[in-house]
């Protein structure tokens, strides 16, 4: 991106002449001189006074400016802040400048577009430097910012699949810890993300199969877990629990193998399921298509 | 049944791709944990009056290496009044001597009519797992209901095999043949 900065000056010297009969545009004048000076701070102190004031707060140019300003101080200060504010504004100025300019007169809308794609990029990128189980939110509010972004600059943007894409790798995440560390909370994170992908998308294998999993291995664990001592007068609640745990997987698994035949994990799944709901007949049967795709 | 563990993570286009495969567990066979768990509870419903001499002998009679493992993991250290509980895998009647509980597999099942003539009134605690044969002469024969593991008590052929029954053991049972 380091030749970004002369094309936007390029740009924007014709800018200044336009507007140089104004004060406050004036100001804005100032702040690309500041900026093409690499005085960014200062830069931002006349930017923002130029877009607090009456004469420029509706003004696409200026609004723009700031933009390319914040954006400048975010890759000069916090390109390894997931949270960072410049980056925060930059996008806040570049859409109020899009939005701004309605009747579609700006001569750089299409940097204004690229810029916006960049820092939605980023946005998306940071996603993965906090996917786990204490930084997860922070995971979650730079997908919306994401998606806040592609909202305005692309119309194909499919959000429904995106929401997707974010709360399963979610939900397989908090799986993943649970599977490590069995705690209860992650289990409750696990199911309610997994869900939210599931409310929007139920036709994937994949979802299937991850809750599917996620019930099954909870009903093998019931009994693992369990006490070798139990008294037999107790031993009844476990199993009741594990086969209604048990039974809340079958279904995902039925449904991922109707989506995905081939895939071997979740026949075996599914004979695992049979196994711990004692339906031999069934058990059998996935057990020996499962050694049958082995073989090939 | 094993246990299944997906460690699988959604495919994201500017990340780095992270999918793990399904890691496979290979010693979680939940059913024969539950039948280990009866056979040992079974100690604590009847009582041998024969047999109170030496160990306590658990034998399984044909192949069922995770029920023998599980067994192995609930009797240890334990006993059974004074005496210690000991482990036997036979895979034929002759080859059995002297035991306190005779769990047949279903593969072996054909030999329980040879088991009850061998060990009539000597104390030992016969248990099955196969359709009906309770009503041959199993005292305990492990059976499925509602998709769980239960059992059925034959309190007769449990004194003719010289065993006393607790007064709870028929609560828990599935049915009891008097």
């Amino acid at each position: 991106m380091s030749g970004l900065k002369h094309i936007w000056l390029i740009f924007l010297l014709p800018i200044m002449v336009v507007q140089n009969a104004f004060a406050q545009t004036s100001k804005v004048n100032k702040a690309i001189e500041l900026y093409s000076a690499k005085k960014l701070d200062s830069a931002k102190v006349l930017i923002n006074e130029a877009v607090q004031s009456p004469e420029s707060n509706k003004d696409y140019n200026a609004w723009m400016m700031r933009g390319v300003i914040y954006k400048e101080l975010y890759k000069t200060n916090e390109t390894n802040n997931v949270t960072s504010p410049y980056r925060d504004s930059a996008t806040v100025s570049f859409i109020q400048s899009l939005q701004l300019d309605a009747a579609n007169k700006n001569p750089q809308k299409d940097l204004v577009l690229k810029s916006l794609n960049y820092l939605a990029s980023l946005y998306h990128n940071d996603i993965n430097k906090t996917l786990d189980t204490v930084n997860y939110q922070q995971c979650l509010l730079n997908a919306e910012k994401h998606k806040a972004i592609k909202r305005v600059i692309d119309p194909a943007f499919n959000e429904q699949k995106y929401s997707y894409d974010v709360y399963s790798t979610i939900g397989s995440m908090f799986e993943k810890g649970f599977e490590q560390s069995m705690s209860k909370t992650l289990l409750d994170l696990a199911k309610t993300y997994l869900m939210k992908a599931y409310d929007i998308n139920s036709n994937t294998d994949f979802i299937n199969k991850n809750i599917g999993v996620l019930y099954y291995n909870q009903a093998v664990d019931i009994i693992k877990k369990m006490d070798y001592d139990v008294p037999l007068d107790k031993l009844p609640i476990y199993q009741d629990q594990s086969v209604a745990m048990g039974k809340q997987a079958l279904p995902y698994l039925m449904k991922a193998n109707e989506l995905n035949p081939s895939d071997k994990s979740v026949v075996e799944g599914l004979a695992g399921i049979y196994y711990l709901l004692n339906d031999s007949e069934k058990y059998n049967e996935y057990k020996k298509k499962f050694e049958e795709m082995n073989k090939q | 049944m094993r246990k299944l563990i997906f460690l699988f993570i959604a495919f994201f286009t500017l990340s780095a791709d992270v999918v793990e495969r399904p890691v496979l567990q290979q010693k979680d066979d939940t059913q024969s944990k539950i039948k280990a768990v009866y056979i040992y509870g079974f100690t604590k419903y009847f009582e041998w009056t024969n047999n109170k001499e030496g160990n306590f002998t658990i034998t399984v009679l044909g192949e069922n290496t995770n029920l023998l493992n599980e067994l192995g993991n609930t009797v240890k250290n334990k006993s059974v009044g004074a005496q210690k509980i000991d482990l036997k895998n036979q895979q034929t009647i002759g080859e059995i001597d002297q035991t306190s509980i005779l769990y047949i597999t279903p593969d072996k099942s054909y030999l329980l009519s040879e088991a009850l003539s061998k060990f009539k009134g000597k104390s030992v605690l016969i248990i099955t797992e196969k359709q009906g044969l309770a009503k041959v002469g199993a005292t305990i024969n492990f059976i499925v209901e509602e998709n769980k593991q239960k059992f059925e008590l034959n309190k007769l052929a449990a004194t003719r095999a010289g065993l006393n029954v607790g007064s709870g053991i028929e609560k828990l049972a599935a049915s009891v043949i008097n």
